[in-house]
Order: C-alpha cells, then sequence, then structure tokens
C-alpha cells in the first residue's frame, strides 16, 4: 500500500468528504491542513503545479487526484 | 505484554508524524493504535516491555524532520489483547455522510481513454471513475456501494476488479465501473429490428439523426428525444409528435466552439455552460434554427455530458442536436425503458437504449448568467441532490414544495437536500413522482417518520398539501408561498437573522386572508418571520387560478377598473368574446376571486398587446412580452406610482391601451410597459427600505425570471446604497419554495394558524 497523503482544510466539505470516503474504503492516510500549515501548502503547491485547489490526494509523492469528484474549495494566501 | 498510553505535544500534526508512528510501531512489532487528538497525537502501544522501550527512544530520537516535540507524557495502562496497529483518524465515523453527490460529466481523463485504442475502455459508452460518472441516477440505497447501484447485475472483471480495489488507481472504489467485456450497452431498437452492439448501434444512431429521423436516446437521467436541429422538418415533426407546440427545445452543441456559433455566450454563460452540472445555458441566439425556440430570441444549450454522447457526435451525428426530454408534453421525463417504449412509441422513430438502469428519473438543469449572477430556472440533473445550505437545526424536515415546477427539500442533521425537479403535480404523472421522491429521499436518508416535521403551503387545496395531511409525522405546518419565496434567497445564503425588504412577484399563490398573492412585499427575518406591509392593488380574477392560461381572463379583472378605456374587441386589439363574458362575471361577482398578483398584471399587458389566445405554458405570455419590450430601444416608462402600501397598476395599464390604439408599435409600448413597472417598484423598494432602516432587498418568485426587468431595476437601483439579493442555488421559480419553506420552519415561522384550524 502506497503512502497516501490528504492536502486539505477543515472547512472544506469536499475535503471532508474525501477523507470520510478514504476512512470508509480503510485506507491510511496523513492529512495535512493547508490553511494552517503553510510548510503543507507551500508542499502542496509544489506537488500539484502551484494550483490552488483542494483537496489533493496524493500517493508516495504523487498526485493522484485533484478536487473531490469535479468540485473543490479554492486556498488562498502565498 | 504490557501497554501504555503516549501523548506526544509539539508540532506533530500535519508532518506525518502518525505515519512515523505507524512504521515504527510495526517495525518493533506493537500493536495498538495512533491518533490526532486535541492538544496533540495520541498512542496507545501493546506489546513486549523492550520493544516499547525501544520505541520510546526512537520517537524522540529521529522523528519526521518538520516535527518538534515538545512534550512526551507516557503512562502504562492495562492491555487489552489489540492484534495490529491502526492510524485512527480523529473523526471516524461508522460510515461516510450520507451525501450523495450530483451526477457528473465525463472527464478529462476518461475521454483521452474513450478514445485511445490501446485502452481498455476504448470506445466504451458507460466509462466513468471516481471523477465522473452517474451518481444520483444509479444510487438505489445508501452506503454508496455498487450492490447498492443499478451496477449491482454486472460483476467485474478480472481488469475492472484490479482497478477497483487499487488505491492509487483512479477506479478506485468507484462504484459505477465497467468495461465492454463485463459491463452494460447500448443498443438500437427500430419497430421490431435490432441492432447490438455500442459501436454499430451508436453509428446507426448518427446515422439516422443524420437522415432526419427522431431517436429517443437513453441518457443519464432519463430518455432525450433528439433529432437534427438545422433540420427544419425534422424539428417540426418533432413538436407535432410530441404535442409540444411552442415551449423551446434544449439544443446539444458538439463542443464549446460549436455553442459560441449559435449563442452569444459571455464570461460568465461559458463558466456555466463548462461547469461540472453541465447545464442547458440560456443566452441570446446568434442564428436562427427554426422551431427551437418559436418567438423567442434566446436559445438554451448544453455541451455533451457522457461518453455516449462523446461517442455519438464522433461518429457523425449532426453538430446542433434537439435533445428535449424525452416526454410528451407536461408529462415527466421517460426513464424506464418499458415506460419509454410504450409511451415514446408514437414520437419515436428509434431507440438508443443502455442496459444500465436508472434509478430515478433526473431532467436537465436550466440556468442563465443574469444581471444579479447567475440565475438556476431548474435545478436538477448535476445539482440535485446536493446540499444547498446548511441549517442550525437537528430537527429533520420534510418541506413539500409547490404544485407547480415542484421540489422538495429534506433537512437531515441540519443539512438541506433540494430534489430534483419534479413538475407540475396536476399532471397525473408527476403527481406519482412526486409520492415517489418524497419516499426515496426520506427512506434513502435514513429518516424516522415520526420524528419529521413536515411544512407545506398554506393553499388548502394543494396537491401537495392534500398529500401532506396522508404523510406520517411528528407535526404538520403550512408555511405561506411568498414568504417562503423570500426565505430562499436568504437561507441560500446563511442569513437567518438579517432583517430585509422581501419582494415576492410571481403569478399565484395562497395568501394569509385566502386571496390569490403575487405582488407581495414583507418586512422580517427568517428568524422573525415575515410581515407583509404592501402589495399591487388588488383586482378581481375570473376563473382563479385557471386565469393563467388565458391572458385575456386577467385583463377583463384588472381592466374594470381602469376608466376611459378605448373598444377593445376592435382593432389592434381585437379581444375575442370571452373578454366580455370574463367582465360580466366580475361584475357581477360570480367566480371571481381577488387577487394581487403581478404575474397577472404581465398577462394584463401582454393581452393589450396582442397575446389574446390562450397560453400553451405556464408563463408564456409574460416571456412574450419580454421579448417583445426587447426588441424596442425607446428609455420612456408608464406610471406605475405607490403611495406606502399599494402599487397602482391603473394608470400603467391605461398608457399602454392608449399608446397602443394610438399605433404606437407594440414593441415600445412593452418596453416602456416593463421600465415602468421597474421604475415603480424600485420606487417602492426604496421608500420602504428608508421607512424601515433597511439596507437590503430581497426579489424572488417567477416575476423575476424576466431578465429585462432584472436589468431595468438593476439600473435604477445602482445609484443607490441599496443591496438586491436574488436566488443563485435555487430557482426564483416556484421550484425554490421548499427551500424556503424549511427555513422558516426550522426557525418555527409558520402561518399563523392551520390550514385544519382555518377550515374547522
Amino acid at each position: 500500500m502506497p503512502e497516501f497523503e490528504l492536502f486539505g482544510s477543515t472547512g472544506c466539505p469536499h475535503t471532508q468528504e474525501m477523507r470520510e470516503w478514504l476512512e470508509w474504503r480503510g485506507v491510511e492516510f496523513v492529512e495535512y491542513d493547508v490553511e494552517a500549515d503553510q510548510a503543507a501548502r507551500d508542499r502542496m503547491r509544489a506537488l500539484s503545479g502551484g494550483q490552488h485547489t483542494i483537496p489533493v490526494l496524493v500517493a508516495d509523492g504523487k498526485v493522484v487526484q485533484i478536487g473531490w469528484q469535479g468540485r473543490g474549495c479554492a486556498v488562498s494566501g502565498e | 505484554m504490557s501497554a501504555c498510553s503516549i501523548k506526544v505535544r509539539g508540532v506533530v500534526q500535519g508532518v506525518g508524524f502518525r505515519p512515523f508512528v505507524f512504521r515504527l510501531a510495526r517495525a518493533n512489532t506493537l500493536a495498538g493504535w495512533v491518533s490526532n487528538g486535541e492538544e496533540g497525537v495520541e498512542i496507545v502501544l501493546e506489546g513486549a516491555d523492550q520493544n516499547i522501550e525501544t520505541f520510546v527512544q526512537e520517537l524522540t530520537a529521529a522523528p519526521p524532520p518538520a516535527a518538534q516535540i515538545t512534550e512526551i507524557d507516557v503512562r502504562a495502562i492495562s492491555p487489552v489483547g489489540l492484534d495490529d496497529f491502526r492510524i485512527h483518524e480523529s473523526y471516524r465515523r461508522d460510515r461516510p455522510s450520507t451525501r450523495i453527490s450530483p451526477d457528473l460529466p465525463v472527464c478529462e481523463d476518461c475521454l483521452r481513454e474513450l478514445f485511445d485504442p490501446a485502452d481498455k475502455r476504448y470506445r466504451y459508452p458507460y466509462i466513468n471513475c471516481t471523477n465522473c460518472g452517474p451518481r444520483y441516477t444509479v444510487v438505489l440505497r445508501l452506503p454508496y456501494d455498487r450492490e447498492n447501484t443499478t451496477m449491482r447485475c454486472w460483476p467485474l472483471d478480472k481488469f475492472c476488479a484490479q482497478q477497483y480495489a487499487a488505491p492509487w488507481d483512479r477506479r478506485f472504489h468507484a462504484q459505477p465501473i465497467a468495461c465492454a467485456s463485463c459491463g452494460p450497452g447500448y443498443y438500437l431498437k427500430t419497430g421490431d429490428e435490432i441492432v447490438r452492439g455500442n459501436e454499430p448501434s451508436i453509428r446507426k444512431t448518427a446515422e439516422l439523426l443524420v437522415a432526419g429521423k427522431i431517436v429517443a436516446i437513453k441518457g443519464l437521467g432519463g430518455y432525450h428525444l433528439a433529432c437534427d436541429a438545422k433540420d427544419a422538418a425534422a424539428v417540426r415533426a418533432l413538436r407535432e409528435r410530441k404535442y409540444r407546440k411552442e415551449k423551446p427545445f434544449a439544443l446539444m452543441a458538439r463542443s464549446l466552439e460549436v455553442a459560441r456559433e449559435i449563442i452569444e455566450l459571455s464570461p460568465d454563460s461559458e463558466k456555466l455552460l463548462t461547469s461540472v452540472a453541465r447545464p442547458i445555458v440560456i443566452a441570446p441566439a446568434k442564428t436562427d434554427i427554426p422551431g427551437a425556440a418559436p418567438g423567442s430570441t434566446e436559445l438554451g444549450v448544453m455541451l455533451p455530458y457522457t461518453p455516449l454522447h462523446h461517442l455519438l457526435f464522433e461518429v457523425g451525428a449532426p453538430e446542433v442536436l434537439v435533445m428535449t426530454s424525452a416526454n410528451r408534453s407536461s408529462e415527466p421525463i421517460a426513464y424506464e425503458d418499458s415506460d419509454a417504449l410504450e409511451r415514446l412509441s408514437a414520437v419515436a422513430d428509434s431507440f438508443l437504449i443502455g442496459e444500465r438502469p436508472i434509478a430515478r428519473r433526473v431532467d436537465d438543469s436550466v440556468v442563465r448568467a443574469g444581471t444579479f449572477g447567475p440565475v438556476v430556472l431548474r435545478r436538477s440533473r448535476g445539482y440535485a441532490p446536493g446540499a444547498v445550505t446548511t441549517f442550525p437545526t437537528k430537527r429533520p424536515i420534510l418541506a413539500l414544495g409547490a404544485d407547480l415546477k415542484n421540489t422538495i427539500a429534506l433537512v437531515v442533521g441540519g443539512q438541506v437536500l433540494v430534489s430534483q425537479h419534479i413538475g407540475d403535480l396536476g399532471e397525473y404523472r408527476c403527481l406519482r413522482a412526486f409520492h415517489d421522491a418524497i419516499r426515496d429521499l426520506v427512506s434513502m436518508y435514513d429518516v424516522d417518520w415520526n420524528e419529521l416535521l413536515i411544512v407545506h403551503d398554506r393553499h388548502p387545496q394543494y396537491a401537495s398539501t392534500v398529500h401532506a395531511q396522508g404523510l406520517r409525522a411528528s407535526a404538520r405546518r403550512s408555511v405561506q408561498h411568498h414568504r417562503a419565496h423570500v426565505a430562499s434567497v436568504l437561507a441560500e445564503r446563511g442569513e437567518w437573522e438579517k432583517r430585509v425588504l422581501g419582494v415576492s412577484f410571481d403569478g399565484t399563490g395562497y395568501g394569509d386572508d385566502g386571496t390569490i398573492w403575487g405582488g407581495e412585499m414583507f418586512v422580517g427575518s427568517i428568524k422573525d418571520g415575515f410581515h407583509r406591509i404592501a402589495h399591487l392593488r388588488g383586482a378581481a380574477l375570473p376563473g382563479g387560478d385557471a386565469a393563467a392560461q388565458y391572458p385575456v381572463q386577467a385583463a377583463a379583472g384588472f381592466l374594470i377598473q381602469v376608466k376611459d378605456l378605448p373598444d377593445l374587441t376592435s382593432a389592434p386589439f381585437s379581444f375575442p368574446e370571452r373578454y366580455h363574458d370574463m367582465q360580466t362575471l366580475v361584475s357581477k361577482g360570480i367566480r371571481s376571486f381577488r387577487t394581487t398578483s403581478a404575474g397577472r398584471l404581465f398577462d394584463a399587458a401582454a393581452a393589450l398587446l396582442g397575446f389574446t389566445r390562450a397560453a400553451s405554458f405556464e408563463g408564456q405570455a409574460a416571456m412574450w412580452l419580454e421579448q417583445l419590450a426587447r426588441s424596442a430601444n425607446t428609455t420612456d416608462a408608464y406610471a406605475f406610482p405607490f403611495d406606502g402600501e399599494e402599487l397602482d397598476f391603473r394608470p400603467l395599464l391605461r398608457e399602454v391601451a392608449r399608446d397602443r390604439s394610438r399605433g404606437r408599435r407594440a414593441t415600445e409600448v412593452a418596453r416602456a410597459f416593463q421600465r415602468g413597472v421597474a421604475q415603480g417598484l424600485a420606487a417602492a423598494v426604496s421608500a420602504l427600505c428608508q421607512a424601515n432602516q433597511i439596507d437590503t432587498a430581497v426579489l424572488s418568485g417567477g416575476v423575476f425570471q424576466n431578465e429585462l426587468l432584472l436589468e431595468d431595476l438593476h439600473s435604477v437601483l445602482k445609484s443607490t446604497s441599496l443591496a438586491i439579493w436574488t436566488n443563485h442555488e435555487v430557482p426564483p421559480n416556484d421550484g425554490g419554495i421548499s427551500l424556503g419553506q424549511a427555513a422558516l420552519a426550522a426557525f418555527g415561522r409558520f402561518d399563523s394558524e392551520t390550514i385544519e384550524d382555518a377550515y374547522a
């Protein structure tokens, strides 16, 4: 099983849905709150080519999915 | 064997700490779990003393680079016999929140695979993945797992099963996936002749469309009737066979480029057209497509959204198709194969039938980019059953909406879910669909009927009201129609306490006093309720709500109050005999009802300008009037005075009749009428806001689908400091009523007496 990372935020309903979906499927993952965590936000930007949409799902350092079912929230800030 | 609980504080969340703990525990053959708590990371370990000791040492010696541990608290606890180490999510639940995704258009990745000869799903019309495809239209019940969808009859083959089980795959637990070797397919039926196989049937369909035939095509939420939009004979044949005389047909353009050729796409319209809901977008027509939208200068266009649509265009279907809901006029869309074959056998030449069953009928959504932002005219596929907003209530509420353009709303756990467009409950099949939708939504979300608060319209004879009386519930209450309209705008924004001036202009709704309302102004908030403070001057309406079909009937009621009228039975008015019959009814007080309906005022004006026949669909006369006004560029406005309580229509209609009898062009008269309505309303809004110290006005109700009226209001009101709020998530027409009912119910703002009380 690859190592999964979920970049999202606490207030984003799409992040919530992706989180619940992963949990329901029994996938282990680490979640980063990119609104509270500057370092995570930088890493998400670097991995996903500078885009601003969350959630972003990363497997073994590679982006596998941006947004949840075609929808997402925009993260502001540098 | 011993156990301990460790609390780690510092910067340990969001830095890969839990996977690090996970690997460390596994390496030391320890069982237990790790989770993010409120104050830091919490770890529980079970195993040999020595291993726990090593774990704690390594935890502090070599944590992940970004982690900064400030404190570690280790306590011994008694072991309970854990056999594995797991990462616990702090918000772990029994199952995902019961939200069902709306249906999604095919994504870029799947499209690429669809046309890649090397791909296993090359040209497979049911290709989809986690990011796209059917959702609401395949879900039978929750949780959303394959055995609970209409795909349960197709077991996955090895290839699909591998993707389904692989967490890094785009199709990991994508419930509706399939491929040509294990999934459903399409076939074409023409009479008794059947063409099997996806490729041959789709190719043949494209050929039939090119040849001017009408084909019923099974899509996501029902059947479409399709024909070449630029083949006038085919379009005419479709109108005749569908008994749909004048209501516009929706079009599907092959691509955004083709869409740009047929309608004027502003950046906002284009954004809507390509949005994830892929709705029908109404915009000004650039080319004439005879028969598509008779008498209108606008067209409704959507883009392909299923893999099948893309395949059809790729194999040569005409680049603009009529794609109208497969039904006969005013019936709900057909979604079951047998039903479609039976009801549409006299309409369609052939049927392109897909084997995947549709769980429930969902029509295409209709939107436009308006002066005050996006306007949803029909909220259905791509939007439903997405949560519109959340309410601060735990009580489950079911709001049954209004009888026209019905939608229902369910509030569960504070989430407000608004159903797909159901239709006109006066039509038997729509009423059945309404019953189905109620059962469907309530059982899907596992709501206990005995806890349910049911809200319905105040109208005692609405089919929805009558149905409410037969439903099990903890309580049943009514909410007045126009208050629900106003509340729907505030509910979308989550503004419970905002005190506003609410303007509700629509065709019809049952008022507090039992008369027909529709030109109402309120002051208040969702939390405190709405108090009616002004309205359109009352008129008589012979025939009551039935008058909506005959503009001349409304004219008879309104014009009886207007003095010095020219002879309306002669040219240019040429009112039919019905006009005098109706005025007789009014003067004798027979079957005449009192109304303050703004919709009927528009009907009366339309009648004076030449719409003296029966309307063939709801709101047609008002739409006709708007189109007429659009083609004039006069700048004058007729008087529509406001005295603090009433907007007086008499000068307005007198001037319409006078100018028309003097031979002024109908287009200019229509324009001056519309501008007059806007200026009069704007003056009333400004005066009432000032008198009541209010800074925001809310506009809702079917009349505000009139884009020209909104443009005029905008240009008059933009110089004031007033904020104008309109609907963006639910329709301003009666499709938004269910949301407004639910909002007022969540705050206990029901009508002061129930229908039962009033009729006791």
